[in-house]
């Protein structure tokens, strides 16, 4: 029965240690952020028809992937959530980018793009 | 050296425990705007600058790296410098800073105002005590601020924790090691 007790209480522990992120930064998505954060844009080829600019869903840092919907069977998908602010500034430049389509078939196109919050 | 610890419950759950070991009136509050760390013109380790690219070191308008990889308006893009690190700028920032999702071939973003900046008849608000700022409350950590004063023989360390309730945390845990992934 002891031997039950502790291994509940490590589950326990463990449980909560689990659902406490730290500031840091240091982990794989963390890594793949920064390379993406260099190398690729933060958003895709729509804009936000309220603001004519895509726009930046500010996620948790410690979120991972996203879930993108699209029409017609099998197009729904899974993607990492690569791109995170972060403190330098940036060149300010300017991409062109479409309007979202008048019937959209996919949740990318509302131009709406997640980027996790800086740590 | 005072003490003194505080115990505030946020509207979401969160409890915001702060432990501080001095008030430093030496503090100096940078009331710069956004780009304050802009630098236009500057010098690089190798390279070209200006204009051009440098592989390491300052760079002005120029590229570092890669075509993609835009330069950071003063500093390259040395990944690890610019995520939190404890007792490194990160750790004592100022006041009104924000954060920048890089253009990298595309357009940059900056976190505050979001989504985009206001005019000016619009008016703007300002978080003037940086564990306050709202990207914090976006989940449970901790973060230990410093600051020197007295001309760096003064260290003020301020600990602070976002964190949930130990109740509900414990039973948030549990029902996310037990759920099937979805």
């Amino acid at each position: 029965m002891k031997r039950y007790s502790l291994l509940l209480f490590s589950f326990v522990i463990a449980s909560v240690l689990s659902t406490t992120a730290w500031a840091g930064g240091y982990g794989h998505y963390d890594r793949a952020a920064r390379w993406h954060n260099a190398r690729t844009s933060w958003h895709g080829g729509y804009q936000n028809v309220e603001w004519g600019r895509p726009v930046a869903l500010i996620l948790p840092p410690t979120v991972n992937m996203q879930t993108e919907y699209s029409w017609g069977v099998g197009r729904t998908r899974m993607s990492p959530i690569n791109h995170q602010f972060a403190r330098p500034y940036p060149l300010p430049s300017y991409a062109p980018t479409r309007p979202t389509p008048v019937y959209p078939w996919d949740t990318t196109q509302f131009g709406i793009y997640g980027v996790r919050g800086p740590w | 050296m005072p003490h003194g610890n505080w115990h505030f419950a946020g509207a979401c759950f969160f409890t915001l425990t702060l432990a501080f070991a001095a008030t430093s009136s030496a503090q100096q509050i940078h009331e710069v705007a956004h780009a304050a760390d802009v630098v236009t013109s500057s010098s690089c380790g190798t390279g070209q600058c200006g204009t051009g690219q440098c592989g390491t070191g300052q760079c002005g308008l120029g590229q570092c790296g890669g075509p993609c990889d835009g330069c950071r308006f003063g500093q390259c893009a040395n990944k690890r410098n610019y995520w939190y690190l404890p007792y490194t700028e990160q750790s004592q920032p100022d006041l009104f800073y924000n954060f920048y999702v890089p253009n990298s071939c595309g357009s940059p973003a900056a976190a505050y105002p979001a989504p985009y900046p206001t005019p000016n008849l619009v008016g703007h608000t300002y978080v003037t005590y940086q564990p306050l700022m709202p990207h914090e409350w976006l989940y449970k950590h901790h973060r230990t601020y410093h600051q020197y004063y007295n001309g760096g023989r003064g260290l003020n360390r301020t600990t602070v924790k976002w964190q949930g309730t130990p109740v509900l945390t414990a039973v948030k845990g549990l029902r996310n090691a037990i759920r099937l992934p979805r």
